[in-house]
């Protein structure tokens, strides 16, 4: 059974959802991205870098090599959002399938845009974060973290 | 099978494990990487019934001097992180010092395999390019002309070395000269006019291509010395040049030390963006025992000024400089150990690298054709000792020549750690 359900898929892959992805550098600095181009393949998370000297990029190449792990935020226009942890586990920067998905970014979005790299991310856990729904999760599993003028 | 010569080898070094164990800030999958250069590879029938001549670049299509059996190999895998690893290179197929790995396919996976164990996995085998299926118009496969890896298109200038003119002076873990003899070869440079068909056709390939390179084997002849290969790489360039509008493109040409009103002429007259010429060796005696040519027509100190001096036209960033890495400890007049081996090399390069050059240094394997053929290279431990030392240097000195890095070349993979900084 895949880890993504029709409906996380479904808001994936709206345009108007929010995608963004944190990683951390060698040094430990953590950094946000947004990548819009970020989709599900076969149970992975797939997005392109577009710029080879990214931090990103650079930040990917240092989990895929030390085992390290990403996380994923997905904002609904609705205002739901989800977390998803992961892994870089692939890269593929050349290739027929890199060629198509160059000419295709240079066709959609004009001939200065380049490719770098195509990134696979393996999923870990998935949760959603919206407010509504953790405030509920909270009070159900601690009734009693709570101010006194809230019981 | 390919079983090494000494059964015993194993027990005299350190392990794989011991070496990733020991050295936990550098990358397993590229510690398997470099010790996959050291000890070779070869196929599991599962493995070769996965590799696909209408889709892989397999070693029948490049005509690469570097490898002498034309036996179908792929030219090169693509590792998970998006690096690439030549596989097309030589090793000792019938004694090898040490067992090379297995490469296999299992449950859907390229895995490499070691002693019946799965040590890591990769993503598959370079993709050939389009213009490998066309024939230039004497009827030949562009291929002969030019070759290409994943991202980089490439041709071999000069097909001979005239280092080699002197039978004692062509550098000892060399095979270029040897093989080309050996082929039977008589024309030592192909004709332009093919070559260009190759490029016309190799650049009609969107998203193919990041970079050109030029190489080939010296030429002494000219006014000066190296003025004829000078010449030989320029013409070349030009007519590469055309291909683009503006005046320069990544391009990287790996050379003789050209002095600097060479280096002028190749930079004014052409559009190469990256020069390359390889000191090889670092350490002054060593170097004039192992490449006596290069010492007697030059000399170490005069090949490394020139090498410097580049920096000054090419800029910082735009001048790397190659190495056998692992020669200097070749017997009987390399360094005695590896502690030893490892203090000088590392103080040498310390000196190239300060001058904003990368060093894009290569394992060494004893080649079958070469002098060194028969020798034993050096443990994995020295190979990633070395490579964590000039890591740590070329990120004191931002050297980060991006024409030369992990997606255009594949060979040098002690480059490959500068991709996250
Ligand atoms: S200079 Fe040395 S390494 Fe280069 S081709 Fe000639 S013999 Fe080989």
């Amino acid at each position: 059974m895949s880890i993504f359900n029709s409906e996380l898929i479904k808001i994936i892959e709206d345009k108007d959802t929010l995608k963004s992805i944190a990683t951390v550098s060698r040094d430990g600095i953590p950094h946000v991205v947004y990548k819009q181009s970020l989709h599900i393949e076969e149970d992975m998370v797939v997005f392109y870098d577009l710029i080879q000297s990214s931090q990103v990029n650079k930040n990917l190449v240092n989990s895929i090599w030390f085992n390290g792990k990403v996380a994923i935020s997905i904002l609904a226009k609705d205002k739901r959002n989800f977390l998803i942890t992961g892994r870089p586990v692939k890269s593929v920067t050349a290739g027929k399938n890199f060629e198509n998905i160059y000419s295709k970014l240079q066709d959609k979005k004009g001939k200065e845009v380049e490719l770098s790299a195509i990134w696979y991310i393996e999923p870990i856990t998935i949760r959603e974060e919206t407010y509504e729904t953790r405030r509920k999760e909270e009070q159900e599993k601690y009734p009693y973290i709570r101010h006194l003028d809230l019981i | 099978m390919i079983v090494a010569r000494d059964k015993e080898w194993r027990k005299k070094e350190p392990s794989l494990d011991d070496v990733v164990k020991k050295y936990q800030d550098m990358p397993a999958s590229w510690i398997l990487k470099v010790d996959i250069q050291r000890r070779g590879l070869w196929y599991s029938p599962n493995a070769v019934a996965k590799i696909n001549p209408a889709i892989h670049a397999v070693h029948q299509d490049g005509k690469d001097l570097f490898r002498n059996n034309v036996d179908f190999v792929p030219e090169g895998l693509i590792w998970n992180d998006g690096s690439y690893l030549i596989a097309n290179f030589d090793f000792d197929q019938k004694n090898p010092a040490r067992d090379p790995y297995v490469i296999d396919y299992i449950d859907g996976k390229y895995v490499i395999v070691d002693e019946g164990k799965i040590v890591g996995d990769f993503q598959g085998y370079w993709e050939k390019p389009d213009f490998y299926n066309k024939k230039a118009s004497n009827g030949q496969p562009l291929s002969t002309y030019v070759q290409a890896r994943p991202q980089r298109i490439e041709v071999s200038v000069n097909k001979y070395c005239h280092f080699w003119d002197c039978p004692s002076e062509g550098c000892k873990y060399c095979p270029l000269t040897p093989s080309y003899k050996a082929s039977g070869a008589t024309e030592e440079q192909d004709d332009i006019k093919y070559m260009r068909e190759a490029f016309a056709e190799a650049f009609k390939q969107r998203g193919r291509f990041t970079q050109v390179l030029l190489t080939g084997g010296s030429i002494l002849s000219g006014k000066e010395l190296f003025d004829d290969e000078l010449e030989s790489y320029i013409r070349v360039l030009k007519m590469i040049g055309e291909f683009f509008s503006g005046k320069r493109f990544p391009s990287q040409l790996i050379s003789s030390a050209f002095n600097e009103r060479q280096l002028e002429k190749l930079y004014n007259e052409t559009g190469l963006t990256m020069y390359t010429t390889d000191i090889e060796v670092f350490n002054r005696e060593k170097f004039k025992w192992i490449c006596p040519g290069k010492a007697n027509k030059l000399g170490y100190d005069e090949w490394k000024r020139r090498l410097i001096a580049s920096v000054d036209i090419f800029g910082k960033g735009n001048v790397t400089s190659g190495a056998v890495l692992g020669t200097e400890l070749a017997t009987p007049n390399g360094f005695d150990s590896e502690d030893e081996a490892f203090e000088n090399v590392v103080e040498e390069a310390e000196s190239i690298i300060s001058h904003g050059i990368a060093l894009a240094a290569n394992i060494w394997r004893p080649t079958p054709k070469s002098i060194f053929q028969n020798q034993i290279s050096p443990t994995l431990d020295y190979y990633v000792r070395v490579y964590r030392e000039f890591d740590k240097l070329q990120r004191k000195y931002i050297t980060n020549p991006y024409n030369d890095d992990f997606r255009r070349c594949g060979a040098h993979v002690g480059l490959d750690l500068m991709r996250t900084y």
